[in-house]
């Protein structure tokens, strides 16, 4: 009863954070420099005569006042109609839908494989505290941290894919070929092994930072020595009780990363030319493609506030003190 | 070495252990050869102040040092050599023969699992038993430790209990496998004292029951003189005493022994009654000097004692008590006669021919208490007229907003529900009460820290929730606050002086040069040297920090100065002397202290008046003499009852004060005290509120049946007798 209502009160505070979020979304574009009409016609503003500026303007319903402009806003996202592409006259939904899937083959993969790597070296390296291997990892991982994406991609390809021709350096599939069932996933396969590997290496050091230094103040604890004391093996305190508790911090950062993961990575897109959700939202950007803008941020900011809930409520489960 | 034939039932036996953790090129000496032993269903305690080396001997009986440790010596379990095992054959050890149960019962239990899975696991560890057969056996062991519905409770978690009934879980974890021996590590050190009786006599029961061997590590002589059957002391890492536990309370032999004894606040001694105190501090680790320990600090010491080390020798040939003293000899014959359990005796105190070494030669640092400068403890009840009042509180209220949802808002938590309490110029009050009570609310609301819910706090004709920012900060010159810990209440960047003269600077009081000179005039009020101010907090031993937060509080001249458990965390040696600083700071600088303690004989020991503190509420307060002679209120006769009496010849066991307090969100209707009350009358006690009234003069009491406990009560105890 009392959990119930807590869980009430707390989606209302996420219902409160979305609508800032949504009312951020209309409003940010809007603050940007420059006019979107050049782009919308095709030519510099200067060029047009103020007739066809106010057609184009009216046909993109921008001479509506800005409230008129932010209820039709509410009531387009109420009807999961988010309009059409200033540029491409694609509708938003179909654009999004399109590049999701492959933002987050890419993403889902490296936070898997990220999340893995860097729970099991984090936790190790802590339990060999001062050991060459943990003092080699933790240098290593903090150069990882600061190495740049574009520089790790374009690294791979002119190694991988230039020089080895071993795998394919751009795109999600081999155009203009027709594949299906199994060679089509091996293509994607081939295709996505780049960019998810630069991803994946380049998101390993948070989680291993992280989930060293949980396991480090872990292993100070009380009930450590108490485990040990009981006769436990090695493995059984190692797994039982260091690195479950060890996880808890653990499991908010991958959360919070998952969220994330819906909004792309621009920069591995770019690199890789891959059709994801990152590099349309950069397109649109450049382009200052206003509908495009506020439908992939829109995308990423119910992502985000998804993975909030979910840490928030897998924490109780982890973490029996948190419990109402 | 011990020179005693080795007894047949000897179980576990320690044999020149030294243990020396070595890190980055410094060596630390933990232990520096301890031999000690625990026979079959025996009970051993082993007593020393931080430092001595305690824990990490039974830490490596465990064989769970940390890997910088070089061990020496032998640890022999029955027949097998411990130091000379495999870890897995260790393994196989711990938990199963040897069970332990750790301090603090909050940090040693995993806060994840559920307690029958962590009784479970150790069952499991050792035997090959389905999951369902050790939670059912996890269940028995709850039941067996007293936890109440243990079946329902087994798969709470932690967080879920109570300190003591945690302790509870614990101990049913380390018996989980049926051990010979079971270590207890300061076992009750985190508990209230109501709490510590109850642990005692369970474990004491369960050995009992199972012919168990216990080690009851511990630093308090009180408690280890209820439960053990021998004991012995450790200082800097060697034993310097050992023996009967009569033998050892009623003759102590070596010096450092008979000054613990001394050293120690006791419920039992003459009111009124000066502590020793023990000079200087322990030496450092790092060094390995070739004579005796405890040399630099003893009254005793002659040139052989810096010399050579003495050994560990019965004083009897063959007989169980054993002393590594060169003296011995000498100081039995004197020490016959020390009745060291009455305290205060002078005898093993610098006599004719043993003139007291000068303060040069002792080696000891800063820190060190000059005996001449002991203050008079505080005088016996007071007959002259009330000195006038410093600070005021009438019917304070402080109530925390409870946990509840953003609309509505849960039953506040009453901290402190209608307090009504003055400090007296120049005198202490002290208060006491079970964890909980409320009695350091009460503290900082009086200092302005804490918002008040109703209510009044006057410092003379000024009410401190009418008062302006200004009015306020003036206020807080006028009344400091010393903490429990001075390692966390002090800024660790910063040197020792600019610590004290902080709240100079804060104030705007004189120039920098000023300051500094005011700091090294404080540390000197505190008896420290200037010197040390160039030092940092960590580089200070506790004692020495404390001091230090003293003479911060000094900084601006108060006139109330109030210390929330301000020698909990130090050694019994080291409290001694903080108590005669503050008694002697009162006296010079007429102070009002407010003393804050869970251990009711520094209570009494330091105050002049006392308050019983229960639920947010006083149940009694008046004279100390009054209190702790002739106490009214059944609360504070079960808070007295549960304190341990250092006396082996006097275990009387009274029945401890049942259970914990209720919560402070809904306190039990009428006296808030019924429900663990062996006196409540239903139909009156469960009712009504028992008001605060003054049932005889000076001595206020809320209790209804107060009239009639005292008339049915039997003989006076002889320990409340020896009072006032």
């Amino acid at each position: 009863m009392n959990a119930r209502r807590l869980g009430l009160a707390r989606l209302g505070q996420y219902a409160i954070v979305l609508v800032v979020a949504v009312s951020l979304n209309f409003a940010l574009p809007r603050l940007m420099p420059g006019s979107p009409l050049a782009l919308i016609a095709g030519v510099e503003v200067g060029e047009m005569t103020p007739e066809e500026r106010a057609a184009v303007t009216a046909d993109a319903g921008l001479d509506e006042p800005l409230v008129v402009q932010y209820l039709t806003y509410w009531k387009s996202i109420l009807t999961l109609d988010f309009g059409y592409s200033f540029r491409q006259g694609t509708p938003i939904e179909e654009l999004v839908l399109d590049r999701l899937p492959w933002t987050l083959l890419l993403t889902l993969t490296a936070l898997v494989v990220a999340g893995a790597i860097g729970i099991a070296l984090g936790a190790f390296a802590a339990w060999r505290r001062g050991s060459r291997w943990d003092v080699g990892s933790l240098s290593f991982m903090i150069a990882l941290e600061s190495t740049p994406q574009f520089w790790l991609g374009m690294l791979f390809i002119a190694l991988f894919s230039v020089s080895l021709g071993w795998l394919p350096s751009f795109g999600a599939t081999t155009p203009g070929v027709e594949l299906s069932g199994l060679a089509w996933a091996a293509d994607v396969a081939e295709h996505a092994v780049l960019p998810v590997l630069t991803l994946s290496i380049l998101s390993i050091p948070a989680v291993y930072l992280s989930m060293r230094y949980s396991t480090l103040s872990v292993l100070g604890e009380d009930y450590i020595r108490t485990a040990q004391a009981k006769g436990l093996r090695p493995r059984a305190v190692m797994l039982h009780h260091v690195v479950r508790t060890a996880l808890l911090p653990v499991t908010t950062v991958l959360a919070l990363r998952l969220g994330w993961a819906f909004g792309g990575t621009v920069v591995i897109e770019t690199v890789f030319s891959y059709p994801g959700l990152g590099r349309l939202m950069y397109d649109a950007v450049s382009a200052r493609d206003y509908p495009v803008m506020q439908g992939t941020f829109l995308v990423f900011t119910i992502a985000v506030l998804l993975a909030n809930l979910l840490a928030d409520s897998l924490y109780p489960r982890l973490d029996p003190r948190t419990r109402v | 070495m011990v020179t005693a034939p080795p007894r047949v039932t000897e179980l576990l036996a320690i044999r020149g252990l030294r243990v020396t953790f070595r890190a980055a090129g410094r060596d630390v000496h933990a232990v520096r050869g301890v031999d000690l032993s625990v026979a079959e269903g025996e009970t051993l305690a082993v007593v020393g102040e931080s430092g001595s080396g305690k824990s990490v001997t039974m830490t490596a009986a465990l064989g769970l040092l940390p890997e910088n440790a070089e061990v020496e010596g032998s640890i022999r379990l029955r027949d097998r050599e411990l130091l000379a095992m495999d870890e897995r054959a260790l393994r196989s050890v711990r938990g199963a023969e040897i069970g332990v149960v750790f301090q603090d019962p909050m940090s040693s239990l995993n806060p994840v699992h559920t307690v029958s899975r962590q009784i479970a696991e150790a069952i499991r560890a050792h035997s090959d038993v389905s999951r369902g057969a050790a939670h059912a056996r996890a269940v028995e062991l709850l039941g067996e430790v007293g936890i109440p519905d243990a079946k329902a409770r087994a798969d709470d978690y932690p967080h879920q209990f109570s300190g003591g009934m945690r302790q509870r879980v614990m101990i049913a974890m380390a018996l989980a496998c049926g051990p010979r021996v079971l270590i207890a590590d300061e076992p009750t050190t985190a508990l209230d004292v109501t709490v510590q009786a109850q642990i005692v006599d369970l474990v004491d029961r369960i050995r009992r029951g199972r012919g168990m061997s216990v080690i009851w590590i511990s630093h308090d002589l009180g408690v280890v003189a209820q439960i053990a059957d021998r004991v012995t002391v450790m200082y800097a890492g060697r034993v310097v005493e050992q023996g009967p536990c009569a033998d050892l309370f009623d003759a102590a032999v070596h010096p450092y022994t008979a000054g613990l004894l001394r050293a120690m606040p006791r419920l039992d001694s003459p009111a009124g009654a000066e502590l020793e105190v023990i000079r200087g501090s322990l030496p450092d680790p790092e060094a390995q000097p070739e004579g005796c320990v405890f040399a630099p600090r003893c009254d005793h010491a002659q040139e052989e004692c810096a010399a050579a080390r003495p050994t560990l020798l019965p004083l009897v040939a063959g007989g169980g008590h054993a002393v590594a003293c060169h003296r011995s000899g000498e100081l039995l014959d004197h020490g016959r006669v020390v009745p060291a359990r009455l305290g205060g005796s002078p005898t093993l105190r610098a006599g004719a021919d043993n003139p007291r070494p000068s303060g040069a030669v002792d080696g000891a640092p800063a820190g060190e208490a000059p005996a001449a400068a002991a203050a008079p403890a505080p005088p016996p009840a007071a007959e002259a007229p009330a000195p006038p009042v410093v600070v005021a509180l009438d019917d304070l209220r402080v109530h925390y907003r409870g946990r509840g949802s953003w609309r509505r808002s849960a039953a506040p938590v009453r901290a402190v529900d209608g307090v009504t309490l003055d400090l007296e110029r120049g005198r202490t009050l002290g208060l006491v009460g079970e964890s909980g009570s409320g009695k350091s609310t009460l503290a900082r609301a009086l200092l302005g820290l804490e918002k008040t819910s109703g209510g009044a706090v006057a410092f003379g004709d000024q009410v401190l929730h009418t008062m302006s920012a200004v009015g306020l900060r003036d206020l807080r010159r006028t009344a400091q606050m010393v903490f429990q810990d001075p390692a966390a209440s002090m800024n660790p960047a910063l040197r020792v002086e600019d610590v004290v003269s902080e709240p100079l600077r804060i104030n705007r009081r004189g120039s920098v040069a000023e300051q500094r000179v005011r700091a090294g005039e404080l540390l000197e009020i505190v008896e420290l040297p200037r010197e040390l101010g160039r030092r940092y907090p960590h580089q200070l031993s506790g004692g020495q920090r404390q001091r230090v937060a003293i003479a911060r509080a000094l900084a601006l001249d108060p006139q109330v100065l109030v210390c929330d458990e301000p020698v909990s965390a130090l050694d019994v040696s080291v409290q001694a002397q903080i108590i005669r600083l503050l008694s002697r700071l009162q006296s010079e600088l007429g102070l009002s202290l407010l003393i804050i303690s869970h251990d009711l004989a520094v209570i009494r020991t330091i105050a002049h008046r006392v308050a019983v503190m229960y639920l947010g509420q006083i149940v009694e307060r008046g004279n100390r003499d009054d209190v702790f002679g002739r106490p009214r209120h059944p609360y504070t006769r079960g808070l007295l009852d549960a304190v341990p009496v250092p006396d082996p010849h006097r275990r009387s066991r009274p029945v401890p004060l049942a259970g914990d307090p209720p919560s402070p969100v809904a306190p039990p209707s009428g006296c808030r005290f019924h429900e663990r009350c062996a006196f409540a009358r239903p139909g009156l006690c469960d009712t009504t509120p028992p008001p605060l009234e003054e049932q005889r003069p000076g001595h206020w009491t809320a209790c209804h049946l107060a009239d009639e406990i005292a008339a049915s009560s039997t003989a006076p105890d002889p320990a409340r007798s020896a009072t006032g």
